[in-house]
């Protein structure tokens, strides 16, 4: 299968190891990923409060380039996800936007000719492959591997695939790679996202109480599905500590290392190592 | 057509019509038609020296067609006939044109509105020339009645009709009557106890001579109109000689399932056997034998424990499921509602966490006759410190369901109350606004107050639990604070849905649902209790959420309009019905497959298609799908509906 890569800004820099998972996992899958040419900021989280409707330009323009060729987007990051999928509900719905979006494309030069179908990369990994080839695929089963999945917020509301409330996606994913699965009321709850850079106070709060959640439970790691999450609960992890007097030392790991692991690829190209929290030692466990 | 005579009225509606529609001009025109002698405009139509307008130019200028236009002829046009009748013309020589809910109330522009009005009015013009005088035909009533449900509404209709002297046949789904009323412990805002006022009319049910009850039965045909309907009930075996039990209990003391199957009526917070009595109070006393659960019944493989300890021998496997056929005059349809299953808001935390209960299962467990004997415990049997309830799980809710549910206020007060009797826990409310509207509500709201609850604006979010504890978070918009508070028990005071097979039961009766899935009444505010199907009537929650005052209420309207029907002793049915040419007529039985109510058949002899006209409602399906044109349906011929699109092309 073909498919249109929208790797977002972080997987090219903060979340390289995320990107190079990404990679080794969909070869294993037999998914080719074509990056979408001359991509651009996907206009997340902090263009909307400076201008509404310009911000809707930035993902337009992305899914204008993407609707040239063939195949659905792909996008491993929920926040992405979350803007290339709004404003495509925001055109449908709304006449305002739909025209503003067509002027300023008028004056670049750039046109909408179609609306690709936006997915999120966990959506397609189960979907078009499924959880039963998946279990056929897995080399070395993540046994004993004590997991909460942690999806965030974006990825499941409000235009999300999966259940708002008690997403099912990565808990079927990870147990169906043999890890076990712990019940995590956190699983949707907001990381905080770009208001640990400007209301630091709230958003440490907010990852204390998934960390801290992800300790009393008992788990090995948290698992992730966006590059955002994992920023906010691996690199403040030391201050969530020094404010709230904990010990903490939770590894945040994405769900495609998880698997790259589980369908035997080595772990040096997986990125693991660049964690600032190492999994290394949890992933003892398995060998 | 020609040589007629036609009053035009066009109705301003106050300005409903007229804020939109430029009526004067409307009558100005009409009044250029072809045909048309008088063109009036009027404020109010429907109003007496609207229809006397009407009633003296009939006899004054001689008009023999009227066409008003107004608004929805389901609104007006038995007032309209009436008028005509009382000028002393034929009630079906009139014609409406709906210019409000189909003109005014739906166009915005004043220019296009006046044009879309004009062009309806031409076509009633055009249409009332061809129209016949038709005659209405009148059948008498059968005096009985079906009363499907025996909650607290149904059993308040089946009383009121029975106690009038008429036959009532009530039906009921499950082993026993008194639905979910007789699974709660205090009613609000009184405290009465629900068995205590309850549990008389039960019984007056199973005494009453008028009254022939059946449960675990099921409603599976209805035939027939209005006055005059065929129905046909199932019911299931119940394994149990009715003659012979005594409901003394002993099978289900014997029954090797014995404390093994959740007790539906104790809401899963006990356990039963497979032979059991459903509850002390029961309507009719008698065991149940659970054919889902029985060994015998499901293995063919058993001890029949419960056969030997049966003193009377009255357990009998042999039973099979019985057909009965009724004839009734009417239906009160009293199904009741489904509670919402908290396990769909999973952020509640229901199923998830121990100690997180719904509303019925708090009733159960302050009954004195229910799981705990009354007492509010927790899973490890102590009492609770502090105590959360939430409102509107389900309701008020874009994901679940948009209404209110009407009744969750009122009982959450009442949960608060019934654990600050019971224990000495903190109570915790969280409501996103306190709805208690009813006679004596404001007043018991204002007393649990002062028992020191607290009541927190603002919708409880989730349930969590944190450290072995349940912590229910909300924004307290009071405060303007989010909040987490920890509590031991959390009451989910859960929506009120329609029935799961309230379509099937829909189709069944032939009625209609709102867009809630509620059975659908015939007017929300004027005509509450009818269907639109002449002659089925609802009551209680099956029509929308309500609380016991006001099913007892409609189930006794429900009742008088029965009672209505059965007193005039015969109904008016409508005239309009289909007919078969014999001579055009193929005998391609096409219609016959066709007909919604089965009321077309082949004659084996002519094989030609024949219209039971009793039977017929005039839908003109039939009509339209006949290949030869040998239908016709009265009041919509061919001639009438062509002229009518011609007119409104014109």
């Amino acid at each position: 299968m073909i498919y249109q890569y929208y790797p977002g800004c972080s997987l090219h820099a903060s979340a390289r190891d995320y990107d190079e998972s990404v990679q080794g996992v969909v070869k294993s899958l037999a998914m080719e990923l074509k990056e979408v040419p001359d991509w651009n900021c996907c206009g997340a989280t902090i263009t909307p409060s400076l201008n509404q409707l310009q911000s809707q330009i930035l993902p337009a323009r992305n899914l204008a380039l993407a609707a040239e060729n063939r195949g659905d987007v792909v996008v491993p990051c929920n926040a992405c996800y979350m803007s290339l999928k709004k404003i495509q509900y925001n055109m449908a719905k709304y006449k305002v936007v739909r025209e503003k979006v067509t002027e300023i494309f008028g004056q670049a030069g750039l046109r909408l000719t179609g609306m690709p179908k936006v997915r999120h990369l966990l959506e397609v990994i189960l979907e078009d492959v499924g959880l039963e080839k998946i279990k056929q695929m897995v080399k070395k089963p993540l046994k004993d591997l004590k997991v909460v999945n942690y999806s965030g917020c974006q990825l499941v509301r409000p235009l999300g695939f999966d259940n708002p409330e008690d997403p099912q996606a990565l808990d079927n994913l990870m147990s169906a790679l043999g890890a076990e699965v712990l019940p995590f009321s956190q699983k949707t709850h907001c990381c905080g996202g770009s208001l640990i850079t400007t209301q630091p106070d709230l958003a440490f709060q907010m990852v204390d109480s998934i960390l801290e959640e992800s300790r009393a439970v008992g788990a090995d790691m948290v698992v992730v599905t966006c590059p955002m999450c994992q920023l906010n609960l691996d690199a403040y992890q030391d201050q969530v500590n020094r404010k709230f007097n904990r010990t903490l030392q939770v590894p945040i790991t994405y769900f495609t290392q998880l698997m790259g692991l589980a369908l035997g690829l080595n772990k040096n190209q997986l990125g693991l190592q660049r964690g600032i929290i190492s999994p290394f030692k949890a992933l003892e466990k398995i060998g | 057509m020609s040589g007629q005579k036609i009053g035009v009225y066009v109705c301003h509606c106050g300005s409903n019509i007229n804020g939109v529609v430029n009526c004067s001009k409307v009558a100005e025109e009409a009044a250029q038609l072809d045909g048309v002698v008088v063109s009036k405009d009027y404020k109010y139509m429907c109003s007496d020296p609207g229809q006397e307008m009407i009633k003296a130019d009939i006899k004054e200028k001689g008009l023999d067609r009227v066409v008003v236009a107004a608004c929805s002829p389901r609104m007006h046009e038995p007032t309209f006939r009436k008028a005509l009748e009382g000028g002393g013309l034929n009630g079906y020589l009139l014609e409406m044109a709906n210019i409000r809910e189909h003109v005014s109330w739906v166009t915005k522009d004043k220019e296009e509105a006046t044009k879309k009005a004009l062009a309806l009015v031409k076509g009633a013009v055009n249409r009332v020339k061809y129209h016949q005088p038709i005659e209405e035909k009148e059948v008498p009533v059968n005096d009985a009645t079906l009363v499907i449900g025996a909650g607290i509404a149904g059993i308040q209709a089946a009383l009121q009709v029975a106690e009038a002297g008429h036959k009532v046949y009530l039906i009921e789904k499950k082993q026993y009557i008194g639905g979910n009323m007789a699974k709660f412990d205090k009613t609000f805002p009184t405290l009465d106890c629900a068995a205590c006022i309850l549990t008389p009319k039960m019984v007056d049910v199973g005494q009453n001579p008028n009254i022939e009850l059946y449960t675990s039965s099921e409603v599976i045909k209805v035939d027939g109109y209005v006055g005059n309907f065929t129905v046909t009930v199932k019911e299931k075996p119940r394994y149990i000689n009715h003659e012979k039990c005594t409901g003394c209990g002993d099978c289900a003391t014997a029954c090797i399932m014995k404390n093994r199957i959740p007790h539906e009526f104790d809401e899963g917070l006990s356990k039963r056997g497979a032979a059991y009595i459903p509850f002390p109070q029961a309507v009719p006393l008698k065991a149940v034998i659970d054919d889902q659960n029985c060994l015998l019944l499901t293995r063919k493989k058993c001890t029949l424990a419960c056969v030997k300890a049966c003193g009377r021998k009255a357990i009998n496997f042999n039973q099979h499921e019985t057909i009965h056929e009724f004839n009734v005059g009417s239906i009160i349809l009293a199904t009741g509602f489904d509670l919402f299953d908290a396990k769909r808001a999973p952020q509640y935390g229901y199923g998830r966490y121990p100690n997180v209960i719904n509303g019925l299962q708090f009733e159960r467990m302050t009954n004195a006759s229910g799981p705990t004997s009354g007492h509010i415990l927790l899973e490890d049997g102590t009492e609770p410190k502090s105590v959360a309830i939430i409102h509107c799980v389900g309701s008020r809710d874009e994901n679940y369901n948009k209404y209110c549910s009407r009744v969750c206020c009122m009982s959450s007060v009442k949960f608060a109350h019934m654990v600050k009797d019971h224990t000495d826990a903190e109570v915790y409310e969280f409501y996103i606004d306190m709805r208690t509207f009813g006679k004596g509500y404001e007043e018991f709201y204002n007393r649990v107050q002062e028992e020191g609850v607290h009541f927190i604006r603002g919708k409880g979010a989730e349930v969590a639990q944190k450290n072995g504890r349940l912590v229910v978070k909300a924004e307290d918009t009071l405060l303007g604070q989010y909040r987490e508070i920890p509590v031991d028990l959390v009451i989910l005071n859960t929506a009120l849905e329609p029935r799961v097979d309230a379509e099937k039961v829909a189709q069944t009766l032939g009625i209609s649902r709102s867009a809630d899935g509620f059975f659908l009444e015939s007017h929300i505010k004027l005509d509450p209790v009818t269907t639109t199907t002449d002659g089925i009537y609802l009551a209680g929650c099956c029509q929308s959420p309500k609380d016991i005052p006001d099913s007892v209420a409609q189930g006794s309207a429900a009742a008088s309009q029965s009672l209505a029907i059965i007193a005039t002793g015969k109904v008016k049915i409508s005239p309009i019905s289909a007919s078969v040419d014999e001579n055009q007529c193929a005998g391609c039985r096409i219609c016959v497959g066709l007909c919604p109510y089965r009321a077309i058949k082949l004659n084996e002899e002519t094989l030609r298609a024949e219209i039971n006209q009793a039977v017929c409602k005039g839908c003109g399906t039939c009509a339209a799908a006949c290949p030869s044109g040998a239908i016709k349906v009265s009041h919509f011929d061919n001639d009438q509906l062509l002229a009518q699109i011609e007119g409104v092309l014109a």
